[in-house]
């Protein structure tokens, strides 16, 4: 009789205990909000760019000035203009992020004074050759993606949370991604891409992250991609972010070639 | 270059001035250009040719600010002479949703990739270019509103800019020479006529829009034959333009058109239009590669016994970025005669060879039979254009 309470008694505990774990970890879904409600709140920010490209025992510098606006309700806008090499210096790219996928994208080409609204539909080429795809560049907005799982896992001695997520717009390189994040500022550290065909093809490491105003807006300072089939890796360092690099009107896209 | 003098001295002396001085930036280019025309024929079979181009903008106030493209060449193998263009030299006041520019500015109207009918603001710049994508500074005043998705300009031009032909010692294939210092103009004012264009566009949705209006020397001139001197001169008429562009985007696939009403002051009026697609195919070769593919119609009302080169053409090109460290990049292109048969065609393959030194190297090939084709005295001019450029 004592023994059945006690088996009893333990097999209750032993759900209590599986049922507060499952509440403490949440959805993904609601993870991922959180993760992405912990980063906004700069509105409007410039940041200086170096992007270091080794590729095949070469290594080239791209230098770039990022703007961005966070749009209330709806996906970031950036811009981005180009300073060295020095042949692109001056070229320019505004993207409107779509919370859906479909970014709107012009080009600006001062040597000719023109600028173009272009195809965003290439979400999976190589920026530059780099190891960062276009779709890896664009901004992460919570509706792209359509979410399996999270759990809890060890990642390098460290805990974090691992969400599983697959994207849910067309031409992606990618069959699923999966992100782990700090336990406390719900921020990824590494990410995790898998190709067409299921298999792990790059890494990327997110590092030196820095909280920026008075409610902790986490930003990272390092990307680094590493291609595990090749070796090749791309690493973007951003500077310090400012305030108000360019009013919200350059944002447009009748504007937008003016800012430098 | 009347004029200039003034305001790029004035210009000169704003990028020296310690005002805000650490918002100046300077950057350019030198380089060297080698035409090399491929078939035997009248003059020179290769001119050599130093270019550069200075760039510099800065702050002058909160409002205020200035912009600077100044370009330079000259020849190396004694083949022509000196020219000097500001593409920009403008001071521009911004404020608000105002913005307002004085001096040389370069402007591009259009969407379409084998011809721009409605880009008329600048002269083309066709000794270095002749696709005409290049422009020739356009002195003006020009005001500027902008809405959040659409913006009004007006533009104030007191001078005109006379296309180019002889400067750089090339032969054109039109025939017969072209003695430039014979134009003519049919405005009594000549070169300082003041000319007006007024633009309203915007976007909605994924369509880009834009109406245009130009009133003054229409730029591409008509080329009169003296049969005693035998040659061509430039004649420049007044007339109006009224121009249509759109451009829908949608995913992979940009769908373009250009059109213009043109009512020259003395003679007929007539349309000309460009049309067509842009479809970015990605990666078909399955290395990496982005492969996008053009296909364009050119036509003008003025038909097959007009004076328009693109009456009724086909436009077929290709382009591929080889998303390699060099941004290296191919374009293939051939514009095809629908009445004539006749042919022009490029290819182009634009590298960077180091961090500072970038390649250009262009074959341009005319193919036309018809002696009724405007095309035909072109042929035999198939020519190889490499440029080599320090970049700083």
């Amino acid at each position: 009789m004592l023994k059945t309470a006690i088996r009893l008694t333990t097999i209750a505990l032993a759900f209590a205990a599986t049922a507060a774990l499952a509440g403490d970890v949440q959805d993904p879904t609601s993870v991922m909000n959180k993760s992405r409600d912990m980063r906004k709140g700069l509105t409007n920010s410039v940041s200086d760019v170096v992007m270091t490209i080794k590729s095949g025992g070469q290594t080239v510098k791209r230098e770039m000035r990022q703007y961005v606006l966070e749009v209330p309700r709806d996906g970031n806008r950036t811009i981005n203009v180009f300073s060295k090499p020095a042949d692109v210096n001056g070229v320019s790219v505004l993207t409107h992020s779509a919370l859906n996928g479909n970014d709107k994208q012009w080009l600006n080409l001062p040597s000719v004074g023109r600028v173009k609204r272009i195809s965003s539909s290439n979400r999976s080429g190589a920026f530059v050759g780099s190891e960062f795809a276009y779709e890896d560049l664009a901004s992460f907005e919570t509706e792209k993606y359509s979410y399996e799982g999270v759990e809890r896992q060890s990642l390098g001695g460290k805990q974090v949370l691992a969400v599983t997520y697959t994207p849910k717009y067309s031409g992606s390189g990618y069959s699923r991604l999966r992100s782990f994040l700090d336990t406390t500022t719900y921020q990824p550290v590494e990410i995790h891409y898998f190709n067409r065909r299921g298999e792990h093809a790059k890494t990327l490491k997110l590092s030196k992250y820095k909280s920026y105003g008075s409610g902790g807006i986490w930003r990272p300072h390092r990307l680094v991609m590493s291609n595990k089939r090749n070796g090749n890796v791309t690493q973007i360092d951003f500077s310090t972010f400012r305030a108000n690099g360019t009013a919200a009107g350059s944002f447009n896209s009748n504007q937008f070639a003016r800012v430098k | 270059m009347r004029g200039t003098t003034p305001i790029v001295a004035a210009l000169f002396w704003a990028a020296a001035s310690p005002v805000k001085g650490q918002d100046i930036s300077v950057s350019g280019y030198v380089g060297t250009q080698t035409l090399h025309f491929t078939q035997d024929g009248l003059g020179a079979d290769t001119i050599n040719r130093l270019n550069a181009e200075i760039q510099a903008r800065g702050a002058l106030t909160d409002t205020l600010s200035f912009e600077l493209r100044l370009f330079g060449s000259t020849p190396l193998n004694g083949q022509g002479g000196d020219y000097f263009d500001p593409r920009v030299a403008k001071l521009t006041w911004q404020a608000g949703n105002w913005q307002a520019d004085l001096g040389y500015d370069t402007v591009y109207w259009g969407v379409a990739e084998s011809q721009n009918v409605v880009n008329i603001i600048n002269q083309r710049e066709q000794i270095l270019d002749l696709q005409g994508d290049l422009a020739l500074g356009q002195p003006m005043f020009a005001l500027r509103y902008f809405g959040p998705s659409w913006s009004i300009e007006g533009y104030v031009m007191p001078q005109f800019r006379e296309l180019e032909y002889g400067i750089d010692g090339r032969r054109w294939g039109f025939g017969f020479p072209v003695d430039q210092s014979a134009a003519t103009f049919e405005s009594p004012d000549g070169d300082d006529h003041v000319d007006y264009a007024l633009r309203f566009a915007g976007s909605v949705g994924n369509l880009e829009y834009g109406l245009s209006a130009f009133d003054g020397t229409l730029r591409r001139p008509v080329l009169v034959l003296d049969t005693t001197a035998g040659t061509l001169s430039p004649h420049y008429v007044q007339g109006k333009q009224y121009g249509i562009d759109l451009q829908y985007t949608a995913g992979a696939t940009l769908f373009k058109f250009e059109g213009i009403h043109v009512n020259p002051d003395s003679s007929a009026a007539y349309e000309a239009a460009v049309y067509g697609i842009e479809n970015v195919l990605g990666d078909v070769f399955g290395n990496g590669w982005e492969t996008t593919v053009f296909a364009e119609h050119n036509w003008d009302s003025r038909g097959v016994s007009g004076p328009a080169i693109f009456q009724n053409d086909l436009f077929l090109g290709a382009r591929i970025n080889f998303a390699n460290l060099l941004d290296s990049q191919l374009t293939v292109g051939a514009m095809y005669d629908l009445d004539n048969g006749g042919l022009l065609g490029s290819v182009e393959f634009d590298t960077r060879l180091t961090d500072q030194v970038s390649l250009n190297a262009e074959y341009t090939f005319v193919s036309a039979d018809n002696p009724d084709d405007t095309l035909f005295s072109a042929s035999g001019f198939d020519q190889l254009k490499v440029q080599l450029e320090w970049n700083f």
